[in-house]
């Protein structure tokens, strides 16, 4: 026998290879040699223990963090759908008693505006309007009315920039700005739009020309290094902010265009559906949906285009009615499939979704009208709709309640190109006109954002492109955190893909709004090495006293306040229904550490990489912690823990004449540590159970009993296999139950048969039983493929409030360090806890 | 008053079930209602609550020479009803000699004599056309429901049904009863129907429940009886149609004036 090995049996450790096992037994007992509490202590221990858990409601009485967390946190219990009921109360618990504290104060303070917003209701703001727009409608009349008006506004804002202030003027100007700002951001119209995104422009340029001119530390040295990574991640966010309001200011809000009633002027559509390794309930409702949608049956071919090649997708077709397209390779993935499908199909127009992007009936009759209104539109894109929670709205619990992450591209930014004409092609529920198409030689193959760069392409030849914010179609929204993050690497590598390899700043063809369109969604997936900058520039100071920025504490508040203020007052104006304030660094955050490496690459060398499909309609089976991708932020949430910990300790020990820099410092490392706590509670995984998403909607049904009694009904919630139903008073249907189930189309009622699985008086679950594939066509009408289906959705999303939505996210911060805990809860091995268990047993 | 009267030109269409729930529906809104048999079937009353077997009825008073009043019932959920009245054959046959004789005007001008309330809205029930009882009700109507079924013979009868409904084509209206949804023959009727009579169709469809006879048998209307079934549901939906359409078409107060 070794002498490690008897080491190692002495001290009680398992498995000698393991360094960590050697630690843990160096301070804790192996289960064989712990000694029981004697019979003297459990004795009394036993009944107090019991009292305990039960009264703090500790939730596993072996994990020491499960009695921390009952003692420090209130709990409540935690459904399985929504995992952040907790955190609610803690904030509750913390500072309820200084919020009913200050809120008279704050009532009695804010009363003068109040009264002032009081009286903007009385006001006309219509007539105004009518005016402005008259007024500039004939101030750019003409190109050199528009280029001097130009001039003029850049040279004023050049100089607002520019002027030097003492301290107290510039603090002056911030209170003036922001005072009015306040006041007129309930004012409708877009004059005050103008004005507070005015306000915001000169604040952020006032800052940047401050930074970049008196800020700077130009010896050399690892100060300097720093200081320039850091005013480069600020100059990026000045661009971005700048083309954000030259793209999103205006959206255009086009409303869709009646189609003739005669119907033999309707143009042929062939509708594509590519699928490459999906599971076929996720196409199939796709399929049938697209079969069904409302256009003359001869003008209306509907084709999957299997890159998978599998027999069950050639019978669906079959079976279906649908026309069915493969091919001998799998060349260029998506557009290849695409490309393939144009030399076999001869539609004047191709309609395009993802296989599991299920349209609504009236997806033709809303989308063809701009098509034959403008000959010269080439592609019309309506947006993406997920009606199952992407991975931030599940683990988050934010589903419906705050905007996601697409809903400002869908939601504004689409609108906001369109009025430029430089609406993107999203790759799904989207229609293109054949010829164009042809012409740039069908769909772009270069990247891996296809989609874009066809739109680009397009573009380039002169035609016009449309968006139409009609949600017309819904999908499944990645299952996963590491899936999303997959496709978003996607996207930004497709985009910095484009901008090396076809530049849109460059190159002929575009207006220059169409190339700042495109510059402004470019550059945006760079924000990773910004975001990341940002999330570590504090602790240069904090961890090594190096100075990032040369400027006294309060030189830079009274500087760089007005631009965070100012930019996002403006933002909640203009955006405020599609994001919400501070909801932005949270995605960034979570994505930014994936996306640096990719959009780095892809600039280098823009041959690198190549498409992944995203994994759609899949399980995630249990609540489980996502280390492997949560890991980046883990590390970058502890750095920044343990800087403000070097902060207290440096306040403590009486830093002398730097107290305001070591406090602004640690104010920056709060906010990146919430944020990061946002993003480690993305990374915990909450489960989710079912195989079909169920989609809330509300509608009459009718069931129909074996006996002849009927039954009204509404829908609570669908699904492709079930549905979920209320009745007025308890039905007393027994559970197993076979029935009939009837929904209106229309006028027009199917029944389904069905059968009871649960039912709780007034709340009925029920089972669709196999159906015919003419029966799944009408429940896909039924449901699915209502052409109100999705319309009410966003509307039930709140709009945007700054200090809630900073008071939401601050939230889900903390939320994110408990669930983190309570993931490390169940690393810790069973036995460690071995003494707890003894007392409670 | 407003005056319906409800035909049809097939028997079982189910118009006297109908009658006798919609009154009760509109009555449990708080509306005034008068019930009016005009069948000599005599089944309204049955389906109000009445016990079978007893004779009084508008009919005989009219040959007596009586006020109408004096057969007018009222049962416990607060619906008005004149029932027809059991005749043999040979007073039958005078009853009907003199709706014959009396002439068009006849039964509008005997209703206003009762003196009801005018918000009253009185349900006529009538035996298939044609027939000089609903010819009668059909020319003292102020709207008229026209009963369908979705079965084929319904469809089949449709034209004579528009026919003799034809004077009065804007203020002709049609309900479907008894449907039976799950079968797919009814609902390409249901659909072939409202596409010919588009908006005089409501759009509140009746089902086929059992609930209905169950609730005739137990003495009660559907709406009472099993008030969260889907026919006492469309009872309430199809009364709440006809409210608005009555609302919405004040047309009939100002000929109801007109002709006093």
């Amino acid at each position: 026998m070794t002498p490690t090995r008897t080491a190692a049996d002495l001290l009680g450790v398992d498995d000698p290879h393991r360094p960590g096992q050697w630690l843990l037994r160096l301070f804790v007992l192996s289960p064989a040699q712990a000694r029981p509490l004697p019979r003297w202590l459990a004795v009394p221990l036993r009944p107090l223990a019991l009292l305990l858990i039960r009264e703090l409601g500790v939730r596993d009485p072996r994990s020491p963090l499960a009695w921390l967390s009952a003692l420090v946190l209130v709990q409540e219990a935690l459904p399985a759908q929504r995992a952040t009921g907790a955190t609610v109360s803690v904030g509750r618990f913390l500072f309820a008693p200084l919020w009913r504290l200050l809120h008279p104060v704050l009532r009695l303070l804010a009363w003068p505006l109040r009264r002032l917003a009081a009286r903007f209701d009385r006001v006309d703001f219509a007539a105004g309007t009518a005016r402005l727009e008259r007024v500039s409608a004939a101030l750019t009349s003409s190109f050199p009315a528009r280029l001097v008006l130009l001039l003029i506004v850049c040279g004023l804002l050049y100089s607002v920039a520019t002027t030097p202030l003492t301290w107290n003027e510039q603090l002056l100007l911030f209170l003036l700005m922001w005072l009015t700002t306040l006041l007129i951001r309930r004012m409708p119209g877009t004059l005050p739009t103008l004005v507070i995104v005015g306000f915001s422009l000169c604040a952020s340029s006032r800052y940047i020309w401050w930074r970049l001119t008196q800020t700077l530390d130009l010896d050399p040295g690892p100060d300097f290094i720093l200081g320039m990574g850091l005013i480069a991640a600020e100059t990026y966010t000045w661009v971005v902010l700048v083309l954000g309001y030259v793209q999103n200011t205006l959206p255009l809000r086009r409303k869709p265009v009646a189609l003739p009633a005669d119907t033999r002027l309707w143009p042929t559509v062939d509708v594509y559906i590519p699928t490459y390794n999906e599971s076929i309930k996720v196409v199939k409702p796709t399929v049938l949906a697209a079969l069904a949608m409302d256009w003359p049956r001869d003008k209306l071919r509907v084709f999957v285009l299997d890159d998978g090649r599998r027999e069950s997708f050639r019978r669906l077709a079959e079976e279906t009615g649908a026309g069915y397209i493969t091919r001998d390779n799998n060349a260029h993935a998506k557009a290849g499939n695409l490309n393939h499908a144009l030399t076999v199909t001869e539609g004047e127009f191709i309609a395009i979704f993802d296989c599991d992007h299920i349209p609504v009936r009236s997806f033709l009759q809303t989308a063809m009208g701009w098509f034959l209104r403008d000959p010269q539109c080439a592609m019309l894109q309506t947006p993406h709709h997920f009606y199952s929670p992407d991975p931030f709205e599940r683990n988050l619990g934010t589903f419906r309640q705050v905007p996601n992450e697409g809903s400002l591209f869908y939601g504004l930014v689409q609108d906001g190109n369109d009025l430029w004409n430089a609406t993107f092609f999203c790759g799904s529920c989207a229609v293109l006109r054949r010829g164009p198409l042809e012409e740039i030689g069908g769909i772009a193959v270069e990247t891996v954002t296809e989609d874009a760069h066809t739109a680009l392409k397009l573009h380039r030849r002169g035609y016009n492109t449309a968006y139409l914010n009609v949600t017309q179609a819904a999908g499944l929204a990645t299952e996963s955190l590491a899936s999303h993050i997959g496709q978003r690497i996607r996207w930004a590598r497709g985009m910095a893909q484009i901008f090396r390899t076809d530049n849109p700043l460059l190159g002929k063809g575009l207006k220059l709004f169409q190339r700042l369109c495109y510059a402004n969604a470019m550059l945006h997936y760079f924000y990773g090495l910004p975001r990341l900058v940002f999330l570590t520039s504090p602790l240069a100071f904090l961890y090594f006293h190096l100075h990032v920025i040369n400027a006294a504490a309060a030189a830079l508040a009274i500087y760089v306040l007005p631009h965070l203020f100012q930019a996002s007052l403006a933002n909640a104006r203009i955006q405020g229904r599609y994001r919400h304030s501070f909801w932005a660094e949270v995605y960034e955050s979570v994505l930014a550490w994936y996306i640096v490496l990719p959009t780095t690459l892809a600039v280098i060398n823009p041959r690198i990489g190549k498409f992944n499909v995203t994994g759609k309609g899949g399980l995630v089976e249990q609540r489980y912690f996502a280390w492997r991708t949560s890991l980046p932020y883990l590390i970058l949430a502890s750095v920044n823990l343990i800087g403000l910990l070097i902060g207290v300790v440096r306040l403590w020990l009486g830093d002398g004449h730097e107290t305001s820099t070591i406090v602004m410092n640690m104010l920056w490392a709060l906010h990146n540590s919430v944020m990061l706590g946002a993003a480690i509670g993305v990374g915990a995984e909450s489960r989710q159970t079912r195989a079909a998403h169920r989609v809330p909607i509300d509608l009459p049904a009718t069931l129909y009993l074996p006996d002849g009694r009927t039954l009204p009904c509404r829908t609570v919630n669908y699904s492709t296999t079930g549905f979920e139903l209320r009745s007025t008073a308890p039905n007393g249907i027994a559970t197993g139950t076979r029935l009939l189930i009837g929904l209106q189309r229309g006028h027009r009622e199917f029944t389904f048969a069905a059968q009871i699985v649960r039912n709780s008086g007034t709340q009925l679950g029920m089972r669709l039983e196999e159906m015919t594939p003419e029966q799944e066509t009408q429940l896909m009408q039924c449901t699915f493929g209502r052409a109100d289906a999705w319309l009410e959705w966003s509307d039930r999303t709140p709009s945007d409030a700054p200090l809630s939505s900073l008071w939401e996210v601050l939230k889900f911060g903390v939320s994110g360090y408990r669930r983190l805990f309570e993931g490390l809860g169940a690393l810790i091995p069973p036995n460690f806890l071995r003494l707890a268990r003894r007392a409670t047993d | 008053m407003l005056k319906i009267a409800l035909v049809s030109t097939s028997g079982g269409v189910g118009r006297t079930t109908l009658t006798a729930n919609l009154a009760t529906a509109l009555a449990q809104r708080g509306s005034p209602v008068l019930a009016l048999d005009l069948d000599p079937q005599n089944l309204l009353a049955l389906h109000l609550g009445m016990p079978p077997g007893r004779g009084e009825g508008l009919a005989a008073s009219v040959l007596a020479g009586q006020a109408w009043q004096e057969s007018g019932q009222r049962n416990s959920d607060g619906v008005r009803f004149l029932p027809y009245g059991q005749l043999d054959r040979a007073h039958e046959f005078r009853f009907m000699q003199k709706l014959a004789d009396a002439g068009d005007g006849w039964l509008r001008t005997r209703l206003g004599e009762l003196g009801l309330p005018a918000e009253t809205i009185t349900l006529i029930d009538t035996p298939r056309l044609p027939s000089i009882h609903a010819q009668q009700a059909l020319a003292a109507a102020d709207l008229v429901l026209g009963i369908l079924n979705a079965e084929i013979s319904t469809y089949a009868s449709l034209r004579a049904l528009l026919d003799s409904t034809a004077a009065m084509r804007d203020r002709c209206y049609f309900v479907l009863n008894q449907v039976d949804a799950t079968r797919a023959l009814q609902n390409d009727i249901m659909t072939v129907l409202r596409n010919d009579l588009g908006a005089a169709l409501s759009g509140q469809v009746i089902h086929r429940d059992v609930a209905v006879a169950e609730a005739t048998a137990s003495n009660s209307a559907v709406t009472v009886h099993a008030p969260h079934s889907q026919a006492a549901h469309d009872f309430q939906g199809q009364a709440g149609w006809l409210l608005s359409l009555v609302r919405s078409d004040g047309a009939w107060r100002n000929r109801d004036r007109d002709r006093q």
